[in-house]
Formats: structure tokens, sequence, C-alpha cells
């Protein structure tokens, strides 16, 4: 390993320094970046770590929304009466992810700009309709839906020297539920072979008012699976309705054949756990 | 090089580190602490576990620079005047060690978890699973850790 390490305390100090030093990067928690830099898969020049800024760091709610820093750490929010008590489905999540050191120092948005078809906070945060702030180079802030910030695997739009400021989420409506639910190999440590996120609202005589569901590591990104969300939405809810949305959203995800997994494999895991989640999220709508 | 001053296992430390040198080296190398393990280097065998302000970490994925002015403990740090610090006497008393190559970070995550959890009358085998899912052992087959772990509420 070879390279200079900063840690700006301001926002305006890391862009600065990124501007300045050509062949570099930014690095939040650095769990995946120090592993690549090991592996000799990338040879960055200069790091500048974005760990001590607290300009991007916490969790802030008013009535409607719920503000995310980029930089709050995996812990923190698994951690959180907030993420717990409106956004059950990022929690299911950060439970399952990795390992506690792991946790205790990777980000959110370090696993969102990773951009891995298989990032676990993703599909969660796409079901909760979040929004990317971003800080642009002039210090301006623009905001972006999650699902057109990813542009491929490993890849989102997000220009050099840009920093995501973090997500905005919608505090869940009344009577409405989420979950989330992934298979691995082994129970713990673990990446995703493919996993399903749902967010659902129940209106009267059990009718789908409001449905919402992101997919995990079976496309180049990760997905909202809107041709199963269009079958769902206005219908009764069922485990039938279930099983057949299960059928659409196998055939609308786009998975391949790696390492992780067979592709017809990961497809018939979507559909079963259309239903698994499906009946999860239903029962936490009943229960708010 | 940059000079970096923290709190290691309760005395201060300051000693001058190369900008992308990882804190496992600093311990390991610069300040004698082998009791520091490097198992995998890319944070997914724990061996390497230290507590950084509190929070347990992998110290192989943590660059040096980054625990000026923080607090660190290691393995070193645990003992307690000589002898057996809490945690290291319950994982001796249930035969949870083995090679002990592991010990060191399953002892740091053990006592990560134990400092959240100790008022609370007792924690399930589950939670102790999770709290240690980031450790590998390949000797013990985990049942003697787990008991060990289960042991410090049952005193």
């Amino acid at each position: 390993m070879n390279f200079r390490y900063f840690k700006p305390g301001s926002v305006g100090e890391a862009i600065y320094l990124k501007k300045e030093y050509k062949n570099s990067k930014y690095v939040a928690g650095g769990t995946d970046i120090f592993v690549l830099i090991k592996k000799k898969a990338i040879k960055p020049d200069a790091l500048i770590s974005l760990r001590n800024l607290n300009e991007i760091k916490g969790i802030e709610e008013n009535e409607k929304f719920v503000f995310i820093g980029a930089g709050t750490t995996l812990r923190e929010l698994e951690q959180s009466e907030v993420v717990r008590k409106y956004f059950p489905a990022l929690y299911d999540a950060l439970i399952n992810m990795a390992s506690v050191q792991i946790r205790n120092v990777g980000t959110i948005g370090g696993n969102i700009v990773n951009a891995s078809p298989g990032a676990d906070t993703a599909s969660p945060l796409l079901i909760y309709d979040a929004k990317v702030v971003i800080i642009m180079d002039d210090f301006k802030e623009r905001e972006l839906p999650l699902d057109e910030f990813f542009k491929g695997p490993k890849q989102v739009f997000l220009a050099e020297e840009e920093i995501v400021k973090g997500f905005l989420l919608k505090k869940p409506v009344k009577n409405s539920g989420s979950a989330y639910y992934k298979f691995m190999k082994r129970n713990a440590m673990d990446l995703a072979n493919a996993g399903v996120a749902m967010n659902i609202k129940i209106g009267d005589d059990d009718i789908i008012e409001d449905i919402k569901v992101g997919l995990t590591t079976v496309a180049p990104t990760p997905i909202r699976a809107t041709g199963t969300e269009e079958f769902l939405i206005h219908k009764k809810f069922s485990e039938e309705i279930l099983e057949q949305a299960g059928n659409i959203a196998k055939k609308e995800c786009s998975p391949i054949d790696d390492i992780r997994g067979k592709e017809w494999h990961k497809r018939e895991i979507i559909k079963a756990y259309i239903k698994r989640v499906g009946m999860i999220a239903y029962k936490r709508a009943k229960l708010i | 090089m940059k000079t970096i001053r923290f709190i290691l296992n309760g005395d201060v430390v300051e000693v001058a580190v190369r900008e992308d040198t990882m804190l496992i080296d600093v311990l390991r190398e610069n300040l004698g602490l082998t009791g520091v393990k490097e198992g995998c280097g890319i944070g997914e065998c724990g061996a390497c576990t230290v507590l950084v302000d509190g929070k347990n970490i992998n110290s192989c994925l943590y660059p040096a620079v980054e625990v000026d002015g923080k607090t660190v403990i290691t393995i070193e740090g645990m003992q307690n005047d000589g002898d057996f610090g809490l945690i290291q006497k319950a994982f001796w008393e249930n035969g949870a060690v083995q090679c002990g190559f592991c010990t060191p970070g399953m002892i740091m995550s053990t006592e990560a978890f134990y400092r959240e959890n100790k008022d609370r009358e007792d924690v399930t085998e589950e939670e102790i699973k999770r709290a240690l899912a980031g450790n590998l052992c390949r000797c013990t087959g985990y049942i003697q850790i787990i008991d060990a772990v289960k042991s410090l509420w049952k005193k």
C-alpha cells in the first residue's frame, strides 16, 4: 500500500482535497475500499476520509420525513429508535449485514455509493421512496430519487468531487407495514443470494392501497419490481395473490449465474420471498 | 509520516506512522502488542478485533491515523493486575480456548457486547451469536465460546 490519507474536518475541505489530488478516492468506513486496495484491485494515490464530517452524520426527523446522514454508521442506524419504529425493513437488513465490527465502521452512504447489486440497505431505501441528497462541487445541493441514482453494477450517477450528504425517507403512513428478507448460504457474515423488501399499505377490506417492492442481487443494480407492484395494487390481500405476484417478480428480474448462485435458483428465491416478506409486511401493517 | 497520540490500554502513547498503515500493524510492529492477531486481513475473521472508543472494530481495516485522539483497548488491556480479567477467566473456565488464535478477537467482541448488556438480567443465545458473528474459530465449534459468554450473566 502506498497512499496519502487525509482527514478533512469539513465538506468544503474534502471537496478541495478531492480536486487537488487527481487519482484519489473518498473513503467513508473503508470496509470495502481497504479490501480492494489490499487485493490491488485499485491503487489510489490519496484517500480522503469522510469519517470526520459531522455535516453528513446523524438522523433527523420532522413530521413527514426522516433524514439519514450518509456518514451514519450501520450500527448507529441499527440502534436507532427512529429506524426501528419507522423503517423496519431497513432494520431487518441492518441486523443481518456483515458483523458488528464492520457495522461499527461501515456507513449507509458507503453501502449505497459502492452500489453493489447486493447492497443490503438499497432495497429497503427504495421501498421508502428515498431521495439521495448530494453536495455538488460548488457546495450547492441536488436531490434525486434513489432508483435514478444507480447506473450499473458498482456505478452511480455521482460526479468525481460530489459527496452524498444523506437520504431523505418518507415516514410510513397509517396501516402500512414493511419488511426485508435475504437468502444467504450461511446464517451470518454473508452477502445476499437474493433479497426482497416490501412496503405495503392495507385499506378497508384488506385492499392493497399502496405497494412498493425492492429486489436485491437479481439485476445489475438494486431495483424496484414495478410490474409486481402494478399487479398487486388495488387487489385484495391474500396468500394466493402473493403467490401470483411472486411469479411476476420472478420473471421481471434479471439475475445471472455467478458465485452467489444460479439464475434459476435466484428467481425461485424471489418468488418464495415475495410471499414470505409480503406476509410479514402485512402482519406489521395490521399491528400499527 | 504523521505523529498520532492516543490512549492505549490506559496509557497515552505517541507514535509516528505512515499514512497508509493500518492500526494492526502499528499495534504489533511499532508498539509490540502481538496479542492482536492478523488472520485474513480483510475484515472477515475478526482475529484483529480491538476496541476503539468502546466499539469493537477490525484493526486490519482501520487506518492508524484515525485513532488519533481516541481510546484503544487490546487484549493486553483486558488483564486484571497480572491475572485474567473477567472475560478471560470465563473463557478459561469453559474450555473456550483451543489453539488460541481467535481468542483475543473473541474476547474483545465479547467485551463490547458485555459493556452494552451487562446490566440486563440475561442475554439470549441468538444475541450472543449475532454479537460474535464477525469472529471465526476453527477449533471449538463455538459451543464452549457461547457457554463462556453466557456464564458472564450467571454470576
